[in-house]
């Protein structure tokens, strides 16, 4: 097969892809609103990019926030916005114009990320649970409904403090544990033999070698790891629960049954036909909730629990104008006020965004 | 012979403005129904069948857009125009005059009341008056033979309610619990009859029944029910046995064909099925890409069919020994539909001028109307 | 002729979960006790009303779903299949026929076994819109059995499906669409060659015309006649619009609440159907002839509900002939002559006569 063929193949093969998109583009033109959380989005992540110009990182972690030590000894107080810090500083002098453009990548990263991992475990634990049904679908529900049960921000709370700081991970004996299981369950189906007996073997050779040496990993956390791993945490059943009803729907379409009286198997039959047929709803819940998560984690910072003191973080500036409330709180306002701008935008642009992505995704809504 | 034509549509146009386009789902559709006559509409799935139907109710769903025609309809006598009543004129015209049968008779049932209840709210809207009287008159009797004189409450209530149907005052003494109790008993009584009438079995258990317990022939006897209830003089149904068993089926076309009879209604028939529409109609309108392209009676439709399309039909019913014949490929898009007659892609006669002109559509024979250049010249 | 499948005592019951302890409330009893055999190379069609179990008897046959008793011997020898008759009297229990079983009963099969299987029975489906995954090209619905099955991959199996596509009366220049951009009767014939594509030997054939219009309705029967002749197919033609099963089948099966009341050939049936139900069906079939037209609908009430069935002949509250024995004794299938199967007490006792 000649190049150009392959070419055109796949031109073949992309074209009534191009005809949906152009179709989801016309939708979002419609709709000014989207256009707006677009544009946000947009401009947050070109800020982001530009941030090593915008404001240049004067330590080697560009995340902490420069401060003249020197003034801070003079007067601890906030100084209003002046042509060299355009945002005026916080108490101890730290500035607040670094921490706001360095603190947009802070955001993306708490979102974003937390919003990855919990679609990931969500997606599997809804997925397991939707399509075996029966006793897998019980235990893992209630799980998730035990995890919704806890009011989020108090959970959250809970568990950045219950989170040790110096992390071990008994590599070893989790080695141990995930081959002895699975070399367990092969036994006890009916796997080939030739399986069985290379399971077995490397089931003793990871045996042998982790007796010899164990393995520990050890992890030092800071107080924004903890405040990333309690939102992946946390954030999860809620998407666990529309994937599973989204599967639950899928799963009685008369293809999913085509598909198994082609002989697909399982695992085939969610990642080919399941999922692209039902996650739709769940990346436009996840759009919705990156704002949302970047709330709470602010929240947990203006709680003192989220990032450390000089760390480029928007909720972690509000937080130090807690210190003012009260009378001189109008005086300081820019201290909170213009990082809460930055959240409230941030936030107003995800949902604009979410919205946008609703009206072009919702299956209720495609062209005939 | 007498020609009183109940429903008239001529030249109706009506489009739907998508993303992809304009769809042109009826282009000069013509039909009549006279009255006291069924008539059945058939043809392909996305003909332009439904929205002819539910534009005879001026309800046109979301994107459409009449776009010219007329749909003459008879009111006491008079011929109005459907398309130019107001809103208000068109409620009442709607579920009175003419009422609807839909393929699906459960999304019609309200599932969170009893069957009774939701055919005596009909009842109760269009035919109160009768109640009243009916309920007055009872209770008159009653006390007339206890020997007694005067009357009660609940009859002082029902001559003012009579007398002044908008009271306020009256309004809020009905709300009275047991201030209706002969009224809503009449009602009752008037459920029980006409479910009765529908042929259903043990009606007063029925009656009581909540829409989920119903079979679905069971189900389509009661949105029937509801239909008939205030005695239309057009009944549409839109494939109202499509979803059921043919043995439940065949029950259901008596049915209505009894019905029609008993109510002197006219009675559009929509379907898909030629074996159906032998059943129950009188004459025939055989619809094609948002066109009629023949409307004759029944009898003369099945034996000499004029429109290639309707011969096509005909002869792509399975038979026995016969080898199976259809209509060359396949319905077009009406976002795109072809140029002149849009059959002539598809069809066995086509000529030059068929790829050119839009037929016309006229009367070849007595009440045989063919839209087909094949017969144009004959008139 | 040889017998391709042989059905004994099949039973599909689908449980009613209800309560709080999400117990088993009752059993929906869609097929039960189901005996057929079916020849290789007919067209063998199932009538019968909506929720009479025709739908979930053919998909059990092909091992979609699980029968709760009985057996599916497929393509069996006939000397084995006396054998397990003879085990069966003597010895239900014995692990000889247990071992026989395991190897050619369909209802045993599990896993790999069953896998396998898939590519000797195919399944069409009444409606393509909903049987065609909607976010798939056509090229990749068509090629999914060759892969699942590992048969061929890449520019092979895209040979062998432009191949299949231009069978059914489509052609290259479809391969990258999605469904929805066809019509109906397209799209079934994506679905067609989609159940083709893996050369099966027996295809059941859920109701595949009843969502196409007339018009097209034709050209499918064609396609399936003609495919069926080419492949040397056996078909299963499940449909409830019998002028469809006229044409196509050979021998019809009639079914009613999980039962086959009555087995014939195509013309003896619809010449002279015998059991009650059966008369009654054909007979509500609205003849497009106006001057055929019925008086008065051949059959009252509704079907029951198949949670609780009728005792006995599970049709006799709609009897127009039932006697006494028919409420309390359920009629067995008897030959009454050149392989017409009726379960009728009435017809058995005059047949006694």
């Amino acid at each position: 097969m000649t190049t150009s063929s392959r070419w055109e193949e796949f031109k073949a093969s992309m074209q009534p892809r191009i005809k949906e998109w152009k179709f989801m583009f016309k939708r979002v033109q419609e709709s000014p609103l989207s256009l707006v959380g677009i544009a946000i989005i947009l401009g947050f992540v070109i800020l982001s990019a530009l941030s090593p110009v915008l404001a240049p990182p004067p330590y080697a972690d560009p995340f902490i926030i420069p401060r003249d030590e020197e003034i801070a000894k003079l007067s601890p107080l906030p100084t209003p916005p002046t042509i060299e810090h355009p945002f005026g500083t916080t108490d101890q002098h730290y500035d607040i114009y670094y921490a706001c453009i360095w603190g947009t990548i802070t955001a993306f990263r708490i979102g974003i990320t937390t919003v990855m991992v919990a679609l990931m475990i969500g997606i599997i634990i809804g997925v397991a649970a939707a399509y075996y049904g029966g006793l897998a679908d019980e235990a893992l529900m209630r799980f998730t409904d035990i995890i919704i049960a806890f009011p989020g921000l108090i959970l959250a709370m809970a568990l950045v403090i219950a989170i040790p700081t110096v992390f071990t991970l008994n590599v070893s004996f989790i080695l141990v544990v995930i081959f002895g299981l699975t070399t367990f369950f092969a036994f006890i189906t009916r796997a080939r033999m030739k399986i069985k007996v290379i399971l077995l073997i490397i089931f003793i050779a990871v045996l042998a070698s982790v007796l010899l040496y164990p393995l520990n990993l050890r992890f030092s956390l800071n107080n924004l790891d903890k405040v990333l791993i309690t939102l992946w945490l946390i954030g999860w059943p809620s998407y666990a629960r529309v994937i599973r009803g989204e599967v639950l729907r899928v799963k009685n379409e008369d293809y999913i049954e085509a598909a198994k009286a082609a002989g697909t198997s399982d695992l085939g039959i969610v990642i080919k036909h399941i999922l692209p047929n039902a996650i739709y709803p769940i990346i436009i819940m996840a759009s919705l909730d990156i704002g949302s998560i970047v709330l709470t984690a602010a929240a947990l910072s203006f709680l003192g629990l989220g990032a450390p003191p000089n760390y480029a973080d928007w909720g972690q500036i509000i937080q130090r104008s807690r210190n003012w409330i009260g009378r001189e709180l109008i005086r300081y306002m820019h201290v909170f006020l213009i990082p809460g701008i930055f959240i409230f935008v941030f936030v107003l642009g995800w949902n604009l965004l979410g919205d946008a992505l609703r009206d072009v995704l919702d299956p209720t809504l495609r062209r005939r | 012979m007498t020609e009183e034509r109940l429903l008239e549509i001529n030249g109706l146009v009506l489009n739907f403005y998508t993303y992809e386009g304009i769809v042109q789902a009826l282009d000069g559709v013509n039909l009549y129904i006279r009255d006291g006559e069924t008539l059945g509409l058939v043809g392909e799935t996305g003909c332009g069948k439904s929205v002819t139907s539910l534009s005879t109710l001026v309800l046109i769903p979301s994107p459409g857009k009449i776009e010219g025609g007329r749909i003459l309809f008879n009111v006491q006598g008079k011929k109005v125009d459907l398309l130019k009543q107001s809103d208000e004129h068109l409620r009442t015209i709607r579920g009175k005059d003419i009422s609807m049968v839909f393929q699906e008779p459960r999304v019609y049932l309200n599932p969170v009341y009893t069957v009774s209840s939701q055919i005596s709210e009909v009842l109760v809207k269009h035919r109160k008056e009768e109640f009243l009287k009916k309920a007055l008159e009872s209770l008159k009797q009653e006390r007339r033979k206890k020997g007694l004189k005067g009357s009660t409450f609940e009859m002082n209530l029902y001559e003012r309610m009579l007398k002044n149907p908008n009271s306020l005052t009256n309004k809020i003494l009905s709300k009275i619990p047991g201030s209706q109790r002969r009224f809503k008993l009449e009602v009752q009584r008037e459920v029980v009859r006409i479910l009765r009438g529908m042929g259903i079995p043990d009606p007063e258990r029925v009656a009581k029944m909540y829409p989920h317990e119903l079979s679905g022939g069971m189900a389509q006897r009661v949105v029937i029910a509801m239909a008939l209830a205030c005695n239309p003089k057009l009944l549409i149904a839109d494939e109202p046995t499509t979803n059921l068993d043919v043995t439940v089926q065949a029950q259901i076309l008596s049915l209505i064909k009894r019905l029609k009879s008993m109510f002197k209604s006219s009675v559009l028939y929509i379907t898909h099925d030629l074996g159906v529409i032998s059943e129950i109609s009188d004459r025939v309108a055989v619809m094609y890409a948002g066109n009629v392209v023949e409307l004759a009676d029944v009898y003369e439709l099945f034996k000499k069919p004029l429109h290639p399309y309707t011969r096509g039909l005909l002869e792509s019913i399975p038979r026995p020994g016969k080898p199976l014949k259809s209509i060359p490929g396949t319905v077009p898009s009406l976002l795109n539909p072809p140029s002149g007659c849009r059959f002539h892609d598809r069809c066995s006669y086509a000529m030059e001028i068929c790829r050119k002109v839009k037929p016309a559509f006229t009367e070849v024979e007595k009440d045989h109307f063919v839209a087909c250049n094949l017969y144009g010249g004959s008139k | 002729m040889s017998t391709l499948l042989h059905i004994k005592g099949l039973k599909k019951y689908y449980p009613i979960i209800g309560g709080i302890f999400k117990r088993k409330m009752a059993d929906v009893k869609a097929v039960d006790g189901v005996n057929l055999t079916i020849m290789k190379g007919e067209c063998f069609g199932l009538v019968g009303e909506s929720g009479c179990g025709k739908t979930t008897l053919g998909k059990t046959i092909i091992r979609l779903l699980t029968p709760d008793a009985g057996s599916i011997y497929y393509n069996i020898p006939e000397d084995i299949l006396e054998e397990i008759d003879k085990l069966e009297k003597e010895n239900p229990r014995s692990s000889k026929l247990r071992r026989i079983r395991e190897e050619y009963d369909l209802a045993t099969f599990k896993g790999r076994k069953l896998r396998q299987l898939r590519r000797k029975m195919q399944i069409v489906y009444q409606d393509p819109t909903t049987s065609l995954d909607p976010r798939m090209l056509v090229k990749d619905i068509v090629a999914e059995p060759l892969v699942a099955q590992g048969l061929a991959r890449g520019s092979e199996a895209k040979k062998m499906v432009v191949d299949m596509l231009e069978r059914v009366g489509l052609s290259e220049k479809h391969l990258c669409r999605y469904p929805h951009e066809f019509s109906g009767g397209q799209r079934q014939r994506i679905a067609v060659s989609r159940a083709l594509i893996v050369r099966p030997e027996f295809v059941v054939l859920d109701e595949p015309t009843s969502s196409v219009d007339v018009s097209v309705r034709a050209q499918l029967l064609n396609l399936f006649k003609d495919l069926g002749k080419d492949f040397g197919l056996t078909y299963m033609f499940v449909s409830h619009d019998l002028s469809v099963v006229e044409v196509i089948s050979d021998r019809v099966a009639v079914m009613y609440l999980g039962k086959i009341v009555e087995v014939a050939t195509t013309e003896e049936l619809f010449k002279e159907p015998l059991h009650p139900y059966a008369q009654g069906l054909f007979a509500s079939i609205p003849i497009p002839d106006p001057t055929r037209r019925r008086e008065r609908p051949p059959l009252t009430g509704d079907v029951p509900s198949p949670v609780n069935p009728p005792s006995g002949c599970r049709f006799h509250p709609r009897c127009q002939s039932v006697t006494d024995v028919c409420r309390k004794e359920e009629p067995q299938l008897v030959d009454v002559g050149n392989g017409h199967l009726v379960a009728c007490h009435v017809i058995s006792s005059e047949l006694g006569k």
